[in-house]
């Protein structure tokens, strides 16, 4: 436990030394808060001031956490680090679990600097009806991003080029879990691959809470957390097999 | 004495793949068939050229690797099926400026490393200081190690290596790059440490360190061992225990090769000392070679001649030589 706290502390204190990381904390909420706050100003029925803080908070939220993920894995490797993490005493996916950790929590930050620019410089009129499920739904996020960022971690781990990955992960997940837009604008069977993403249901459940609508929280609440569940196991299944794939392969050190 | 290490017909290979449509597979035989034993408290050093499979022999017995044959054990575990139960009980110091976090201090990275072994908090608060001094890095323990020099990020590695007591520690070229006195005082505590009770696993392209720290080296090459025995015993069973060196300003290839073909000539090695030519050669008898090359010294353009002392570089430019 004491060696996944280090780590996240280790991760939050490198990762901040870092200036591309700064401005996906600093800068991009606000890039994406402005391109929200255009794109949806004048289209009715749209509570653009929930898109504006929530959609943009989540965006650099995915953001933090693939980049830096995979930023981290491939700069472990360059740095040679990597292979000397394999060998401590302290199982890899607790070192990669504190790192998530630690990005997750930078996103957060990245979500707090959307809701200020919105609502100080943007004016949104940004309402939190139903505070307590806000705050689960924050939790929850947190556990379903722990869930995916470990699938993407372990991926990464055994790919040599994970920031190539990372690219073309970016845009479409942000198109398909209707973080920019409402979902419904996409064809179904986009809709249907955006449910397979946490961050559909973080979005779903942030917005039900903003708004007072338990009837919608829960259910939202229930998918994200059944999907970071899921991804989460899915994720511990594939550490094992990754873990022993790179020793017999041999290639943890090259990059 | 009980073994701290023992490997039996050890084997790596690697395979890689190339082509999209038709992949071609690429096997290259790192390890093949290494067998020796390590007792506790001794200092072994493993030698070789670049290639040779030093370093994926560290790997395999510091659990980083598999093997893909033959067995190794460390401290009575199997590397590859019990590797859980040996991590917290060794460590590995890989030479060069890597494995450390740059961005971070020298304490931080300390601290960090030292959680990630389990080394309980009241521990560290002593531990961490202590190792700092050991290495010299006291003064500079909160500043990050970006801003260290080449040698600073050595020895910091040698700090973090030695965070967890380990009972076998790896050094894999741990020199490299440190100037001569830092590299002295690493030799100084690797002698320590050992006289302590760990093992170490030395590999170096330095012979006089190898000569100085290890009670026995392997000299290993196209992943297999040419030689294993004590430094002495390596120089006797390669060399003798004299060999002759010759200067020359200049050698015509037909003068070379009648040099290398005089009686009783067993191995010459050419080195460039600035504008010299500088000829190593064993033999059967170093006196009647010396004496014959003084008498052809003007025939030859031979500026000196002169028997010395054989050293452990000359047995190991005639094992490694003699395998290419």
């Amino acid at each position: 436990m004491r060696a996944a706290l280090r780590s996240a502390a280790m991760q939050l204190k490198n990762t901040l030394a870092r200036q591309v990381i700064q401005f996906i904390i600093l800068i991009q909420p606000i890039v994406f808060a402005t391109l929200s706050y255009f794109i949806l100003r004048h289209r009715p029925g749209v509570d653009m001031a929930s898109y504006i803080v929530i959609g943009s908070g989540l965006i650099s939220l995915w953001s933090a956490a693939l980049f830096s993920s995979a930023g981290d894995l491939d700069r472990e490797r360059r740095m040679g680090n990597f292979e000397y993490l394999l060998v401590t005493p302290t199982p890899f996916e607790t070192i990669i679990l504190g790192k998530i950790v630690g990005n997750t929590l930078l996103g957060f930050g990245s979500m707090a600097m959307s809701y200020l620019y919105a609502t100080l410089v943007l004016r949104a009129d940004f309402a939190v009806r139903a505070p307590m499920l806000f705050v689960l739904g924050f939790v929850g996020t947190l556990v379903s991003f722990l869930g995916i960022s470990l699938v993407l971690a372990s991926a990464f781990t055994l790919s040599r080029s994970a920031r190539l990955i990372v690219n073309g992960m970016e845009y479409p997940i942000y198109l398909v879990s209707g973080v920019m837009f409402p979902l419904t604008l996409l064809p179904q069977w986009a809709q249907v691959i955006g449910h397979l993403v946490p961050l559909t249901w973080a979005r779903a459940t942030l917005q039900a809470a903003a708004a007072g609508l338990p009837a919608s929280f829960w259910p939202a609440f229930w998918g994200l957390l059944g999907t970071g569940a899921l991804y989460y196991l899915v994720g511990r299944v594939m550490f094992d097999g990754v873990l022993r794939r790179l020793r017999v392969r041999g290639d943890a050190g090259v990059y | 004495m009980e073994s701290a290490i023992e490997v039996t017909g050890l084997l790596r290979e690697y395979v890689t793949e190339t082509g999209f449509l038709t992949r071609r597979r690429h096997e290259v035989q790192a390890l093949r068939g290494i067998s020796f034993d390590v007792r506790r408290g001794e200092i072994f050093g493993v030698l070789g050229p670049n290639g040779a499979g030093k370093t994926t022999l560290i790997k395999i017995l510091s659990t980083m690797l598999s093997p893909s044959g033959g067995s190794a054990r460390v401290l009575g575990f199997d590397v590859h099926s019990e590797a859980k139960r040996i991590r917290p009980r060794i460590n590995v110091i890989f030479g060069g400026e890597r494995s450390l976090y740059w961005r971070l201090t020298g304490s931080d990275n300390m601290r960090y490393f030292s959680d990630l072994y389990r080394v309980p908090e009241r521990e560290q608060r002593h531990r961490i200081p202590e190792l700092l001094e050991l290495v010299g890095l006291q003064e500079k323990a909160d500043v990050r190690v970006e801003t260290y020099s080449k040698g600073m990020k050595q020895r910091l590695q040698i700090a973090r290596g030695l965070v967890n007591r380990p009972e076998v520690l790896y050094l894999d070229e741990p020199s490299i790059g440190l100037d001569p006195i830092a590299a002295a005082e690493l030799r100084r505590i690797v002698a320590r440490l050992a006289d302590q009770g760990t093992t170490i696993i030395l590999t170096t392209h330095y012979m006089f360190e190898a000569e100085q720290l290890c009670r026995r080296i392997a000299v290993v090459d196209h992943g297999q061992i040419q030689a294993l025995d004590t430094p002495e015993g390596l120089k006797r069973l390669a060399v003798g225990q004299e060999v002759v060196e010759v200067e020359v300003g200049g050698l015509l290839a037909g003068d070379l090769a009648q040099l290398r073909a005089l009686p009783g000539v067993r191995h010459v090695a050419e080195t460039y000392v600035g504008q010299c030519l500088l000829l190593t050669m064993q033999s059967d008898d170093p006196e009647q070679i010396e004496s014959v090359l003084t008498g052809r010294a003007s025939q030859y353009g031979l500026t000196a001649v002169r028997r010395r002392a054989a050293s452990l570089e000359d047995a190991y430019l005639r094992l490694v030589g003699e395998a290419r």
